[in-house]
């Protein structure tokens, strides 16, 4: 019966194994992709009521960062992301910090009505959640911990003013470098 | 006298490349890793899994099926049905996945056009048709 019930255990471990690593990862990248197609949806909903101009750097900016972000979501990952800010030396974090898309955005949503400037304060936010949920959700071993990423869902939709403080840490943490290199693959699709 | 920056002007172009390739090395060596470990721990449970059924095979086998013919009758069906449902469950979400592509790939073009009306310069995502990876973006 030990025998029996350990095969058991090992051969469904073994499946589970490939459900977490292919079918899973598989998934949420569909998923993340999925919620950045929305939030894309929904920029261009307001720019077609007028609220954003179609032609503005600010919207053409974001937009190509959120292409940038759909177009390698499958390669978004901690790991990755920890090696790309490791290989950037300080000269391109300040580069980045100076003229990325942050910089960009500012100095562009500066002609906006105070209206459209805050809606597209917000889609950056948003957008920005949706990388961090991704980096969280997206592993399989963090989510396969379950707890993070339930306290990190709980934070989400209950506390926007943390939510707000984790965009900033996560702009501390490479949240900039990775929207500048989600802003060059947007550009360059 | 230089032409003065326009608004929308992407930045140092050169600057931005590099940081793509940058990038990509970085995910190279990441994936290096998830593989190692994605690969290296299926390889170490398909071992576990194959010594329990080289035990399954042996003496403890035979001594335990006396102890109870019905437990592990019982065992093997519920075992049979579990695995049953798993199987039925992955090729359902395997088929609603292909129906969902399908419907991406039969209403992209429709929206592209009607959005495009309204922005001509439009960009995209450059995902595929069905909405997948494109070749060339995979590692």
């Amino acid at each position: 019966m030990t025998g029996a019930l350990s095969a058991a255990f090992w051969i469904s471990l073994s499946v589970g194994w490939i459900v977490l690593f292919w079918f899973y990862r598989d998934y949420s990248v569909d998923k993340f992709r999925q919620e950045m197609f929305a939030l894309r949806d929904e920029m261009f909903d307001a720019a077609n009521a007028g609220e954003i101009p179609f032609d503005h750097p600010s919207y053409r900016l974001l937009r190509s960062a959120m292409n940038g972000y759909i177009r390698f979501g499958h390669r978004l990952n901690l790991l990755s992301i920890l090696f790309f800010i490791a290989s950037l030396d300080e000269d391109s974090k300040e580069w980045i910090e100076e003229n990325g898309l942050q910089a960009r955005l500012d100095k562009a949503a500066a002609s906006l009505p105070e209206n459209a400037r805050k809606q597209v304060k917000n889609y950056r936010l948003q957008m920005e959640l949706l990388v961090a949920k991704q980096l969280i959700y997206g592993s399989p071993v963090l989510a396969a911990s379950i707890i993070l990423p339930a306290v990190f869902t709980m934070i989400i939709k209950f506390h926007l003013v943390m939510a707000r403080r984790i965009r900033r840490h996560w702009r501390r943490f490479g949240g900039a470098q990775m929207d500048e290199a989600a802003l060059a693959m947007g550009e360059s699709a | 006298m230089a032409r003065p920056p326009l608004e929308d002007e992407p930045g140092d172009k050169r600057r931005e490349a590099g940081y793509l390739k940058q990038f990509s090395r970085a995910e190279s060596v990441a994936s290096i890793f998830r593989a190692l470990f994605k690969w290296g721990g299926l390889a170490w449970i398909a071992t576990q899994a194959a010594e329990a059924i080289r035990y399954l095979a042996g003496e403890a086998t035979t001594a335990d099926i006396g102890v109870d013919v019905n437990l592990i009758a019982g065992f093997r069906l519920s075992t049979l049905i579990a695995w049953a449902v798993a199987v039925v469950a992955v090729g359902y979400g395997l088929l609603q996945r292909k129906l969902r592509r399908n419907s991406i790939e039969r209403l992209q073009r429709r929206i592209q056009a009607l959005e495009q009306n309204r922005d001509p310069r439009r960009s995209s995502s450059g995902l595929t048709p069905r909405g997948e990876t494109r070749p060339e973006d995979k590692l």
